[in-house]
């Protein structure tokens, strides 16, 4: 059996493989990779974050 | 001793000797007849070897450092065994700069030579069928590679040791050198020949390994001639496969939004209550996707209850979840509204707010109209879970001057922004191997006087 060697074309290979795979994902998850701005409560009221950042907009001119 | 015994059984000759006329010491012969020059090891004295016996040619200065590759030390290079039967140390005649050769012998394959300068190593093999004459070319294509004018000089002989199969103080040959990272081709001229060597550059470490040397290879300074950039993946390969991975990636969005839903689970406009239409209990109307509700004016408040909006079922995705694209609409002039939502999922009790707001002035000041920001505006819901939802709106607004607003919910659209991060990060590989590769490169040419970049 051939042995399996962490050469510069393999990282790069399993690198694409990575990124194809996640965005299949993604796709059939419905995930946004970059997240989005919800906050989420549980019902015991703890609250978690899905996004990169959030705050809360004024709109005031 | 025939060919196959060495070509099958590997095995090498036995070694002759000669003994030095000078010194008496035995010098080992492993090319037998055709040993033109040879050179003792102990004073350094080149005879040519002749029918009557050995004729001094010269003596060469003490050669302070010890070869690397030791005369007689046995290796496999390329599939062949060879013995190490002489070495020789060159130098520029117009400057100081050296690199040694060892000279390698196999009584079937013939000579081959390893040339090592600042730690780099080559491993050179005549060729015959490739010769451009006595003319300067300043590149050629040789099987398929195209080889680009790197350096000419004069060499000269400063030291030697061993037996050689040409006379090796005769003249100053004129090399000229053509790289094709990790091939070189060196065209030797000399007064009566012209050779055509072809060499490939060698990690030192498989010398090492092939002649099993204990002691410590030359330590590399710079970049070789021919030393191919480290990882031995190229920018012409990468930049391949990479648009062969943009390309799936393409279908794969393709497909996306082919299977993409894009279904309107809600588009209801909410209607805030003025004195010709009182003000109503809000709830759905009879269109499940299409719904209205009249709002108090007085709903648009932080103490009041949030209204209850519609309520909407997700079953739809393949792994038990989806995106949902929320999109707000109202007709503010010179002025902002603003709504917190929360999505309530009734099985789970669990809940997910979000706000959304839009804002837009404008006016005319210095002979110029000027306007600013936007009557709509959408944000994507990313996995949602599948399940019951009910959503409750809050909406704000500062003068109480926005006669409607429109809320739309879409389940399940493509997502373009996956899209154009993966194949950022797809090219971002091909595009930092590009930077590398030039820069080697460049560095690479620094040691030419012919270089492509100093154009």
């Amino acid at each position: 059996m051939k042995k399996f060697k962490l050469s510069t074309f393999n990282i790069f290979m399993v690198y694409l493989a990575f990124l194809l795979g996640y965005f299949v994902y993604a796709g059939f998850a419905g995930s946004r990779l970059l997240g989005d701005d919800k906050e989420e409560y549980e019902p015991e009221g703890v609250r978690t974050h899905s996004g990169n950042s959030h705050h809360y907009r004024s709109y005031h001119k | 001793m025939i060919g196959a015994e060495v070509e099958v059984l590997e095995k090498l000759p036995e070694t002759s000797s000669i003994t030095c006329p000078k010194c008496s010491q035995e010098l080992p012969c492993h090319t037998y007849a055709q040993a033109r020059n040879i050179v003792c090891n102990k004073c350094d004295r080149i005879f040519e070897i002749r029918e009557g016996g050995l004729l001094t040619v010269k003596q060469f200065e003490k050669y302070t450092l010890p070869p690397v590759l030791p005369l007689g030390a046995k290796g496999r290079l390329k599939g062949v065994p060879f013995t190490v039967v002489g070495f020789i140390v060159y130098q520029e005649r117009d400057s100081h700069y050296r690199w040694r050769e060892y000279v390698l012998f196999n009584p079937v394959q013939g000579y081959a030579y390893l040339s090592e300068f600042n730690g780099h190593w080559n491993f050179f093999q005549p060729i015959y069928d490739y010769s451009h004459g006595n003319n300067l070319h300043r590149s050629f294509v040789y099987e398929g590679a195209t080889f680009n004018l790197f350096h000419r000089y004069y060499s000269k002989v400063v030291y030697a040791s061993g037996e050689f199969f040409w006379n090796i103080t005769s003249g100053s040959p004129f090399c000229t050198e053509y790289v094709a990272p990790p091939y070189i081709i060196t065209r030797i001229k000399t007064e009566k020949q012209l050779t055509w060597l072809l060499g490939e550059y060698l990690e030192p470490e498989l010398i090492k390994e092939a002649f099993g040397l204990q002691a410590e290879m030359p330590q590399q300074i710079g970049i070789g001639a021919t030393e191919p950039l480290s990882g031995g993946l190229s920018f012409g390969k990468i930049k391949k496969i990479s648009v062969i991975a943009a390309l799936a990636l393409l279908f794969l969005h393709l497909f996306f939004m082919i299977i993409a839903r894009k279904e309107v689970i809600s588009n209801t406009e909410f209607t805030f209550a003025t004195a010709a239409a009182p003000p109503v209990q809000p709830g759905p109307e009879t269109d499940p996707v299409t719904q209205s509700y009249l709002l108090s004016v007085n709903t648009s408040s932080a103490e009041q209850p949030p209204i209850v909006g519609p309520a909407f079922k997700l079953s739809t995705g393949l792994l038990g979840s989806s995106n949902m694209l929320v999109s707000l609409s109202a007709p503010v002039q010179n002025d902002w509204f603003a709504t917190a939502i929360t999505l309530r999922n009734t099985t789970t009790m669990q809940e997910y707010d979000f706000e959304l707001g839009v804002e837009y002035y404008s006016g005319y000041e210095d002979g110029y109209s000027w306007s600013e920001g936007n009557h709509s505006t959408e944000t994507l819901l990313s996995a949602l879970p599948d399940g019951e939802y009910q959503t409750f709106i809050r909406p704000y607004q500062s003068q109480q001057n926005v006669p409607f607003f429109t809320l739309k919910l879409e389940n399940d659209v493509p997502v373009w922004s996956n899209f154009w991060i993966i194949l950022l990060l797809i090219t971002a590989f091909p595009a930092i191997q590009y930077f590398r590769e030039k820069n080697f490169e460049m560095r690479r040419w620094m040691n030419s006087d012919f270089s492509p970049y100093d154009q």
